[in-house]
């Protein structure tokens, strides 16, 4: 097995974990306080039965999914190059780096931080600094102040 | 039959209730003209466009808040067709099939005339899928008012089955999406015996996961980042002017647009295929009924209109079984039943009955929004390459910016925002892996119901099992499931089919 095919798998195998997981939930879930005396139609009353059930099928999906990356019948290649891996990497940790501090810190300096980093990042040698400054402002005003005013809509500003 | 009647007879009343408030005019215009947008711009799209909307519509008063999101839902889908035919990318996946007749105008120099059938087909397939709904949905409600607990559970069951094996070439991964949102819907303390399942201890989840946070994460965040993965931005070529509608042309083709709207309507009927198919399907369908299916990839009228109609059908379409049975035909109506939820109505078989003005409301708000596109897609037309040239790098932020407010605004909890992370994290890696997102969705959508349905129909009957299975309904109800199931699987594949064929001619031609 070559080291493509080896890579192939790979999404296959996060499934079954997600799959397993999902079924380590199901199963802490506590049984219901009310008990039937039928067994079968008391089974598939619990708060667990469906998601019991889920996760087993997504664990069999994982495993049909595995054997077919694995044959080669289907793909699932993010075929993304490094760069754009690391970009992606870079955009998604900022993003829910700003996310996490809008809970520590409110509204005003974590957007501000992010909004200009985003725009510099993302535009750098190809606008201005200054039109850059500019737009992230606009944005500021527009997003924070403008439109929860005129929606009425409670956001912490500091 | 008299609560069908009631339902029609509401009509007048909504038309001076809807139109008599000058909000809903100008809310109404709004959400045509941010519609518009979002549908010509490559990378937002409808679904993200309402996804948006939701963090606002549930401040404004019911009557201005449906208006904004019809306003935005028909001019979204709607404007698709017009930078397909600009600039050969389709602003809106449901209008894929229009770049191949609409690009191949535009290349002939008649752009403007592409963009007058883009509008026009549109605006047409909207009205008359919204004169079907609205004679139609009455009696779907009554079909639906006699679904109990089980029958309820079988059409969700039958949505997220259906959902996952047509939703692209490769259904295992739309049931392991649909599957994943199923289970993440039933987050929290359940409804039958209030057993707290799988929160981890978190207090905010024992609500469970906020639907609209989940929508904004990924179909807002997700999308944001995954559109922003490169570097360069599309290019923009062409010459802008106001449309030309050949009315001429649209009376000669009267047959193709009526078929092309049943076809839409009846895809969008099912839930999970989407008007993507739709496009496919009725163009095919109008090439094969032709006089000259040699001139169709070659910048052909006929199909263009076949598939701006049958998309714009196709997202009213799905409008039926989520207003019936509260399950969505498609994600674009998911987030709508989700603004519906936020404006405390409940989609469903009781919600027509309940709120007999609610469909003519509806309908009516459509009905206007499509003459809006038409307006407004005439005189915007000229200004809408100079859109197309705002680069994603500057736009996008912006809509980050949004999507955490709206989240923020929807719950006024600061563990909307971990959510949203979550989600558009999810989203992202969905997005990447090619693991299709509307299935999570209506399964996120439907998984509490089903839930609750299924148990409480076994409590219902646990001293007689036997009659559960044995309901006439509900017998007749998996009859009908199976049948559609099979039928839905028939046009899917003709579609796929349809398009594999036509892009194969396409490429046969240019080489």
């Amino acid at each position: 097995m070559d080291k493509n095919n080896k890579k192939s798998f790979v999404p296959g195998l996060v499934v079954i974990a997600l799959g397993l997981f999902l079924l380590y939930l199901s199963i802490s879930i506590s049984n219901n306080p009310v008990q039937l005396e039928n067994r079968i139609i008391n089974f598939i009353t619990e708060a667990r039965f469906l998601p019991l059930m889920i996760s087993i099928t997504i664990l069999i999906l994982g495993v049909i999914f595995t054997i077919k990356l694995a044959k080669g019948t289907i793909t699932c290649a993010s075929g993304m190059t490094k760069d754009v891996a690391v970009r992606e990497g870079i955009l998604t940790l900022m993003t829910v780096v700003y996310l996490v501090l809008v809970t520590k810190f409110n509204f005003l300096i974590p957007t501000t931080a992010y909004l200009v980093g985003l725009l510099f990042y993302l535009n750098w040698g190809k606008k201005k600094w200054w039109v850059l400054l500019i737009i992230a402002a606009i944005y500021i005003v527009v997003a924070l102040i403008i439109t929860p005013y005129i929606l009425q809509l409670k956001i912490h500003l500091l | 039959m008299s609560s069908i009647i009631a339902t029609w007879a509401s009509l007048p009343g909504a038309i001076v209730n809807y139109l008599g408030d000058w909000q809903v005019w100008v809310f109404l215009l709004i959400g045509v003209a941010v519609g518009y947008f979002v549908g010509v711009m490559p990378g937002l799209g409808p679904t993200m466009g309402m996804a948006l909307a939701l963090g606002i519509v549930y401040k404004l008063p019911t009557h201005v808040g449906l208006a904004l999101l019809c306003g935005m839902f028909v001019a979204s889908v709607g404007s698709g067709g017009i930078t397909a035919s600009l600039i050969n990318i389709p602003g809106t996946s449901a209008a894929a099939a229009t770049c191949m007749d609409g690009y191949a105008l535009a290349k002939q120099g008649k752009g403007r005339e592409a963009c007058g059938y883009s509008i026009f087909a549109s605006v047409i397939g909207t009205i008359l899928a919204v004169i079907f709904i609205f004679l139609i949905q009455p009696f779907v409600t009554s079909i639906a008012l006699k679904f109990g607990d089980w029958e309820t559970f079988l059409f969700c069951l039958f949505g997220l089955l259906i959902c996952g094996s047509l939703s692209g070439d490769q259904p295992i991964k739309g049931w392991i999406s649909a599957l994943l949102g199923f289970f993440l819907a039933m987050c929290g303390a359940e409804s039958v015996q209030s057993v707290v399942r799988y929160n981890l201890g978190v207090s905010d989840l024992l609500g469970g996961f906020n639907t609209v946070v989940a929508m904004l994460g990924l179909f807002g965040i997700g999308e944001v980042l995954y559109t922003l993965r490169h570097k360069e931005s599309f290019k923009t070529d062409g010459k802008g002017g106001f449309p030309i509608i050949k009315i001429p042309v649209f009376i000669k083709n009267i047959g193709n647009v009526i078929r092309s709207a049943l076809a839409g309507i009846w895809i969008g009927f099912i839930p999970g295929i989407g008007e993507s198919a739709a496009c496919w399907f009725s163009y095919d369908l109008a090439k094969r009924s032709s006089k000259k299916p040699e001139k169709f990839g070659k910048g052909s009228s006929e199909g263009m209109i076949a598939a701006e109609t049958a998309n714009n059908a196709s997202s009213i379409g799905a409008l039926i079984p989520a207003l019936a049975l509260g399950i969505p035909g498609s994600s674009t109506v998911a987030i709508f039943i989700s603004a519906l939820f936020l404006m405390n109505y409940r989609p469903g078989p009781t919600l027509v009955m309940q709120t007999p003005d609610i469909l003519s409301g509806i309908c009516i708000l459509l009905f206007v929004a499509a003459l809006g596109l038409l307006l407004f897609g005439f005189l915007a037309s000229r200004i809408t390459l100079k859109l197309l040239s705002i680069p994603e790098s500057v736009l996008m932020p912006l809509i980050a910016v949004f999507c955490t407010v709206g989240a923020y605004g929807t719950t006024n909890t600061p563990f909307a925002l971990i959510q949203l992370a979550f989600f558009g994290v999810l989203g992202l890696v969905l997005k990447i892996y090619n693991f299709p997102i509307p299935p999570l969705v209506l399964g996120l959508l439907v998984g509490k119901t089903a839930d609750t349905c299924l148990r409480r129909a076994f409590l219902q009957y646990s001293s007689e099992i036997g009659k559960l299975f044995l309901r006439p309904f509900g017998l007749c109800v998996m009859a009908a499931l199976i049948l559609v199931l099979v039928l839905s699987i028939v046009s899917d594949r003709k579609s796929k089919k349809a398009m594999a064929e036509i892009k194969e001619a396409a490429e046969e031609e240019n080489q």
